[in-house]
């Protein structure tokens, strides 16, 4: 017995030194790191006290929640319907809406830019119908918009996987027992996909929390976190204030990640 | 029950059809029920059978040209959710996310049917139900907490509870082992005989359509074969397929000759031209419907073959016996001394034993 436990022991023991190494040390690095500056501890309050802070910290939130309701309305209407209703070309649609998942941040924002950008697609449509040019990519709407597009994949995959398990006798059963098609929705169809929703919810949430790529490509002066610690780090180069805000940072996505496992009691990881 | 009024309701199918794609899976089928009865559509898989259930439910649209009246009104274009059906499915369909009393009520907080019910009606009427199908106890559990045949009460009071027009049950008790299946069919008769409820039963179980059907209606491949009380179905069927999937049917080869059949390798005729409406090459009777000949005298008209298979089945007991002409029947009767294998066995076929069926297979 004690024998074999040694064994699982070493076994353990490759995996253990790669978290220490890449993991635990830098980690504790950034976290001292943090309390490292003029304020030390404090620091990690600046994200409440400083005003640039709080209202990245507010604007991302918002921003992340947003994108997360959208999202989930958005995928459950379109995988509900796609698992469904068969029809040619369905698969198709499928890989499309799926499509962006392999994209990385930068292309999403340089999309957004050729749709809504100064010589983007919807500025030249409003400028030859209202002579006035319609450019939204530089701005929260554009960080919206370039968000929502890489969270409905995650979304939709999953409600098509807990829409293809659905027992349609369920619905049937309600029905016949007068229920409207909207309280066949509230009643059945919601509560069966409830977990896989959280699931993907919490991944949209904190995939968004954290993305750069697509705001750092559409403007610098988009006040999310993940743009506020990059300034602080370069621009300002207070290694101590992004630092904080990096923990900051990571604990929200966790936090957000934890309480979907918690809730949906199967597995949630982030992605992105 | 004291509403049983609301409940007794006529049902008449005038040629209701369905077709997917390109074939008709149902074909036309008129059919009509009496308020309060209780029928059974009885047939193998793909018979077409939950199809009509699911017409008359209206979870189906029937083909163009087809009506479904429910007391004369014609309900055909309604939607099941207007149409004040009770459904019972083979999987239960319980809603997970509720308990059993919520499932219960749910029929009671949708608004359908005739009636508005305060929330002092609603739960007397939950309480009643829950009593009724012995689940009181249950009530506050969640569904996975729950046995199938304790599902399946849960299911059948969430059904009755909002009164419906008419139970409708697609294979109720296919998911439950032998012996609960049983106590349950028995439940479901006195249920259904207690609120004089219409029902349409659907099961490719013929002892449960003989147990809980007034009538039974024998479908296959789309058409009606049959429609009878199971005393008619069983003795008196129409054709060959009612013949051979109700109850054990032997099928003796031979020819109809003026003087009755006489049977492949055989020279005597074994039953007389006036027992059934012969015709083709075939005789077909019931393993029960054989007279012994135990004392080893020869009476004319009797078959003899050869035990090869004996089986005690409580009741009596069954033997597969080996004719002339390489045929078997199987044989059931109390026997004094049940042959061996290998002994020789007398028989012959009862007066009214031959069915009045005939074909033409070899």
């Amino acid at each position: 017995m004690k024998h074999t436990s040694h064994f699982m022991g070493l076994l353990l023991l490759p995996a253990g030194v790669l978290v220490l190494a890449f993991f635990a040390l830098p980690m504790v690095k950034l976290i001292v790191t943090g309390a490292s500056g003029e304020e030390g501890l404090a620091a990690y309050w600046s994200i409440l006290t400083v005003e640039r802070h709080r209202e990245a910290l507010i604007a991302t939130l918002l921003l992340s929640a947003l994108v997360t309701l959208v999202a989930l309305i958005i995928s459950t209407i379109v995988g509900v319907f796609l698992v469904r209703n068969r029809f040619p070309g369905s698969q198709i649609l499928v890989s499309l809406l799926t499509f962006p998942l392999a994209f990385p941040g930068v292309v999403i924002g340089f999309l957004i830019i050729m749709l809504a950008g100064r010589q983007g697609l919807i500025g030249m449509v409003s400028q030859t119908l209202t002579g006035s040019k319609l450019v939204f990519a530089y701005s929260m709407t554009g960080l919206f918009l370039g968000y929502l597009y890489f969270s409905i994949p995650r979304v939709i995959l999953t409600v098509m996987a807990a829409a293809e398990k659905l027992d349609v006798s369920l619905e049937e059963a309600a029905r016949s027992l007068g229920a409207s098609q909207w309280r066949v929705i509230t009643d059945v169809l919601l509560p069966a996909l409830k977990p896989g929703l959280i699931a993907s919810g919490a991944i949209c949430f904190a995939t968004s929390v954290g993305a750069f790529g697509t705001a750092f490509t559409l403007a610098t002066n988009i006040d999310v976190l993940a743009m506020t610690i990059y300034t602080e780090f370069t621009l300002g180069a207070n290694l101590a204030s992004a630092a904080s805000l990096s923990v900051v940072l990571g604990l929200i996505t966790w936090a957000a990640l934890s309480i979907a496992r918690s809730l949906s009691g199967s597995n949630v990881a982030a992605a992105g | 029950m004291n509403s049983t009024s609301s409940q007794n309701t006529r049902i008449n199918l005038r040629r209701c059809a369905k077709t997917f794609g390109n074939t008709q899976v149902l074909k036309p089928v008129t059919l009509d029920i009496q308020a309060g009865e209780t029928v059974v559509l009885l047939g193998p898989s793909g018979c077409g059978k939950t199809t009509l259930l699911r017409i008359i439910s209206g979870l189906e649209a029937p083909d163009h040209g087809s009506a479904i009246l429910f007391n004369d009104e014609d309900v055909t274009s309604r939607p099941i959710e207007k149409r004040q059906v009770g459904m019972v499915f083979q999987s239960y369909a319980l809603f997970p996310n509720m308990t059993v009393r919520q499932n219960v009520g749910y029929g009671l907080t949708t608004g359908q049917g005739d009636e508005r019910l305060t929330k002092a009606d609603r739960d007397t009427r939950i309480e009643t139900m829950l009593k009724m199908m012995r689940i009181q106890d249950l009530a506050d559990r969640s569904i996975d907490q729950l046995s199938g045949g304790q599902r399946q009460r849960v299911a059948l009071a969430r059904a009755i509870a909002p009164r419906p027009k008419v139970l409708l049950l697609d294979e109720p008790l296919t998911a439950l082992d032998a012996t609960l299946r049983d106590d349950l069919r028995m439940e479901i008769n006195a249920l259904l005989r207690d609120l004089g409820i219409t029902a349409i039963y659907v099961t490719h179980d013929q002892s449960e359509a003989m147990a809980l059907g007034d009538r039974i209606v024998v479908m296959s491949e789309g058409t009606i074969e049959q429609i009878g009380t199971p005393e008619e179905i069983y003795h008196q069927p129409n054709n060959m397929f009612v013949a051979t999937f109700i109850g054990a049917t032997n099928a003796l080869s031979g020819h109809w000759g003026h003087k009755g059949f006489v049977p492949r390798g055989m020279e005597v005729p074994v039953a007389a031209l006036r027992m059934a409406a012969q015709g083709g090459n075939l005789m077909c009777f019931r393993p029960e419907d054989v007279d012994l000949i135990e004392d080893g005298d020869q009476a004319s008209g009797a078959l003899k073959g050869i035990a090869r298979t004996i089986a005690f089945v409580g009741s009596c007991h069954r033997v597969i016996v080996e004719l002339p002409g390489n045929q078997t029947v199987t044989l059931e009767s109390a026997w004094c001394h049940p042959p061996h294998p290998g002994d020789p066995v007398l028989f012959k076929i009862q007066e009214n034993g031959v069915l009045p069926v005939w074909s033409n297979e070899a």
